[in-house]
């Protein structure tokens, strides 16, 4: 243990504290965006300080501060000390962490290419010859962006536990907007929409993207987008394409599975989960070919890790196997309630927050259909795919997502192009309905960097393994006037 | 720290930058909050942060770095990182330099309540176990947040700029819940003071237990009164959407080409205004610019979009004073937003409506058609039917898909009275009616 740690410990001890954990994190982070070929924002930062979480009189206090030294740790001690006595006041149970064991670690990074040593000239150079190349007739933005993270996090826990964790990301997208002369407006993105698509990898994740390559060929699906037909209304079968199953899994699986929301813990603000305790085990989810996972040991995925912020070691858990609910994303105070083991899902958005349930990997098991063996078993039906909008309830049961792109399917082909593509449904119909999914060769783990949750509001770097899949009977073309 | 203190250590890494223009933003945060749910208290957290952003600039060269690190030393080598940063980056042609600075109206305007500042966790807990007991006194399950910011806002810039505003925040929020339904309460004020912890609980309480055994209604074009809260989702959704320069620059903002045209209801007045004592003034951006009133929509007719010193050198215009830190990609944007008032009030809304739905709130806003403001989301926390000019009882929320400059030109009362509502980001907050509008397009039920 060092000797910040140390003395965080010590004093959490000395003031009665039965349990303490401290965090003292040390982050780089690169964000960078480029319109038209000339810079709009770069930005580097630096973030370093220490949060501590304690259990005094039974109940949580958690304090944190930027300025990492002997006097502050005591006085943010003293805080998160005292908040929670005041916790206590309100406390009608003890908190009760399971039991884990007591870790000492030293994770590297798994990255080849450490992104922060590749000139900013090259990053922007890249990103300006990307979206020059996608300003085509009929393009009114071409934007494109990278973003990058290294962390050093040592953990260390009145438990004994003291884990070093090192990290690095990297992330890049691109996307062109068209317009026409009637107000129409069109977006395509590559590979993601948003921040494009990221993971625990260096600067060889960029590279492999390829965007020079896709700058056109996006621009130009942007521009067709415009003379396209608007996407039909009905109930048809909907092919969905990877980008998009992935905020599907994320949205209407990963959220509802946190236990802390299943418990009512968010229901202020995110809301609650229509996935309560009683439906584990029994619950139909989705179809007997819906296996769910929760896994944070997925090489390079971005929302893998090696131990969560309570020093738990990330293991993989079925949310849902064939069909059925079965597992929680959870933390060492819940899990129990629902007899459960951690598994490595609370994580906190830097030093200042403290570790609430999160999502790690969330991913959809491959099946062994071919994209053509996909389509070419709907008669009436559209493909649809590229993130646009998303608005899901606050039990995670009824969605209507919005995607950039999509083609109508007769006869089991695709046909014309359509725009403004819509569906919605209840979450565990929509999943029950599912009767095919793409094979390993069309899986691929989306990393996504803007999960928003808790209060104060956190943002938790999370990913989906997915590959396409298909579902019958969806409403389509949601009509609005 | 003071504002002298602060000043000074910003002008002595500014003395230490060796470009030819350079920005320093200071924020420092002193923020807690108790976070309960199902009648317990789950998670009471402080911290303690500092940011420092520094904007370098050579030429038509810009680089920027910031770090949490307020020490001299601290300061000292962002300067530099920042100025070696804007030497490696390609010229934005775009780039008009930094601004020159503007009078403030510093000190003046308010927004910093020492109680606030000063304020315990244990005063926070005792507040929140009102709203808890409330709740259980009718067997309901109450979650929610007490919240206590304080903060300080500080540029300067070799431009000279040197602009210092410090302010609080403090706001109570609970959800309270019953079997099958819910209801909702919030204040929020710059004063701790005046939070009403039983207020907040009785107005959520009073709603879960109006709306117990909802009934479901098909979906379709319903005659809506909204709750301020409700009002603040979508006008969330406007601002983000529509009501900037970059709106316009990527087509999306309605008023574009629209400017003093009848465009909404003429009983619709919307705009900015980071002086107003009415709401959570700020004086000035995260550029040191004074906030400037923005008329977005006058008694109908289109107005303006707000500006930063980028977007307004591009287009044409003068800074409104509405950047956020810099560099950022999201563009300006109004933290300040007002509706007008209008003459009428919740009670003789309802009483106009034959049939309709009453929305204490909207939930998860996402732009379906960004070019008309077409959005959609769900009603939560209190959907009542109403019925012969009565709330008669629950119903099963809904999901709506709706266009927001539609909903405004279909609006026919709006209320006197206004909530402050503080704004998510942290600073800012805005200030908002109930509404009644006519044709609200609900799409789906929740079941």
């Amino acid at each position: 243990m060092d000797k910040f740690t140390e003395r965080v410990i010590a004093g959490a001890k000395r003031l009665g504290a039965s349990y303490c954990d401290c965090r003292l994190i040390d982050m780089e982070r690169e964000d960078m965006s480029v319109v038209g070929g000339a810079p709009r924002a770069v930005v580097h930062a630096h973030q370093r300080g220490f949060g501590v979480r304690v259990i005094a009189n039974g109940a949580w206090g958690f304090s944190s501060s930027s300025v990492v030294a002997d006097a502050e740790a005591d006085h943010i001690v003293e805080e998160a000390v005292d908040i929670a006595h005041a916790s206590a006041l309100a406390q009608k149970k003890d908190v009760v962490l399971a039991p884990v064991s007591s870790n000492q670690d030293m994770i590297p990074n798994q990255a080849d290419v450490d992104p922060f040593t590749i000139p900013d000239s090259d990053k922007i150079g890249l990103l300006a010859e990307a979206t020059r190349a996608m300003m085509l007739q009929g393009i009114i933005l071409a934007r494109g962006q990278m973003q990058f993270l290294k962390e050093r996090k040592i953990f260390a826990s009145s438990e004994g536990s003291y884990i070093v964790q090192d990290r690095i990301e990297s992330g890049a997208g691109i996307s062109a907007m068209a317009a026409s002369d009637k107000g129409d407006v069109q977006i395509r993105s590559y590979p993601m929409s948003f921040s494009g698509d990221n993971a625990q990898s260096g600067w060889e994740f960029v590279e492999a993207m390829k965007l020079l390559e896709h700058a056109e060929p996006t621009a130009r699906e942007a521009v067709a987008l415009l003379s396209a037909k608007p996407c039909p209304s009905g109930v048809k079968d909907l092919v969905v394409g990877g980008q998009q199953l992935a905020l599907q899994i994320h949205e209407s699986c990963g959220h509802p599975c946190e236990l802390d929301r299943a418990m009512g813990m968010e229901a202020s603000f995110a809301g609650t989960s229509f996935l309560t305790p009683d439906k584990k085990g029994s619950f139909r989810y989705g179809s007997d070919i819906v296996n769910l996972t929760a896994d944070p040991t997925i090489p390079h995925a971005l929302g893998g890790l090696a131990y969560d912020d309570e020093g738990v070691r990330g293991r993989s858990v079925y949310l849902v196997r064939g069909g059925i609910f079965e597992h929680y994303l959870n933390s060492r105070a819940l899990a129990p309630v629902v007899g459960e083991e951690p598994m490595g899902a609370m994580r906190a958005d830097g030093f200042a927050r403290s570790p609430i349930v999160r999502m790690v990997s969330i991913n959809l098991e491959p099946g062994d259909l071919t994209f053509e063996q996909l389509i070419g078993g709907v008669e009436d039906g559209l493909y649809v795919d590229g993130i646009k909008s998303w608005s899901i309830d606050d039990r995670r049961l009824n969605f209507q997502f919005g995607s950039e792109i999509g083609w109508e399917i007769r006869g089991g082909k695709l046909q014309d192009m359509v725009k403004n593509p819509t569906y919605t449904g209840i979450t565990y119909e929509f999943w029950r309905s599912c009767d095919g999914i793409g094979g390993p060769g069309l899986y691929h783990v989306w990393g996504v960097d803007n999960c928003g949750k808790g209060e104060p509001m956190q943002v938790a770097h999370v990913s989906h393994g997915t590959s396409p899949a298909r579902f019958r009977h969806v409403q389509v073309g949601v009509l609005h006037e | 720290m003071s504002k002298e203190q602060l000043h000074g250590l910003m002008h002595d890494a500014l003395k230490a930058s060796d470009a030819d223009q350079t920005e320093i933003v200071t924020t420092t945060t002193n923020s807690a909050l108790t976070w309960y749910a199902e009648n317990i208290i789950h998670q009471n957290v402080a911290e303690h942060t500092a940011q420092v952003q520094v904007r370098a600039v050579h030429g038509k060269k810009v680089g920027s770095a910031s770090t949490t690190d307020c020490s001299p030393e601290g300061l000292a080598l962002v300067v530099q990182q920042a100025s070696q940063a804007a030497r490696l980056m390609p010229d934005d042609p775009d780039f008009p330099g930094l601004p020159s600075p503007q009078p403030v109206a510093a000190g003046s305007i308010g927004g910093w309540v020492a109680a606030t500042a000063a304020s315990q966790p244990g005063q926070r807990v005792l507040a929140v176990k009102k709203v808890i007991e409330r709740a259980e006194r009718e067997g309901l399950r109450a979650a929610g947040t007490y919240q206590a910011q304080s903060s300080e806002l500080a540029v300067v810039s070799s431009m000279g700029v040197a602009a210092y505003h410090q302010y609080t925040v403090a706001a109570l929020k609970a959800v309270v819940m019953g079997d099958d339904s819910s209801g909702y309460g919030l204040m929020s004020s710059a004063d701790i003071a005046d939070i009403d912890p039983q207020a907040v609980g009785e107005q959520a309480v009073l709603t879960a237990l109006e709306t117990r055994h909802p009934a479901e209604v098909e979906p379709g074009a319903f005659e809506v009164v909204l709750s301020p809260f409700a009002v603040e989702e979508l006008m969330g959704m406007l601002a983000y959407l529509a009501l900037s320069a970059r709106s316009v620059e990527q087509h999306t903002c309605f008023l574009e080409g629209h400017e003093g045209e009848q465009i909404v209801a003429p009983i619709v007045s919307l705009y900015d205004d980071g002086l107003d004592p009415a709401g959570m003034p700020v004086p000035f951006d995260f550029e040191g610019m004074p906030k400037r009133h923005v008329d977005f929509l006058i008694e109908g007719k289109g107005g303006n979009v707000v500006y930063d010193s980028y977007y307004a050198a591009k287009m044409g215009r003068v800074t409104t004073g509405h950047s956020l830190q810099q560099p950022n990609d999201i563009g300006p944007y109004p933290l300040n937003i007002f509706m007008g008032a209008g003459d009428s009030s919740e009670v003789d809304m309802v009483s106009h409506v034959e049939r309709g739905i009453y929305v204490t709130r909207f939930w998860y806003g996402s732009a379906v058609e960004p070019r008309r403001a077409v959005v959609t989301g769900t009603t939560r926390d209190g959907t009542y039917l109403i019925e012969n000019g009565r709330k008669t009882h629950g119903v099963r929320n809904l999901r709506f898909t709706q266009g927001l400059v539609d909903m405004l030109a279909h609006t026919v009362e709006i209320s006197r009275s206004r909530v402050v509502l503080a704004s998510s980001f942290g600073i800012g907050a805005m200030v908002l009616p109930s509404i009644r509008a006519e044709g609200f397009q609900f799409t789906g039920v929740i079941r």
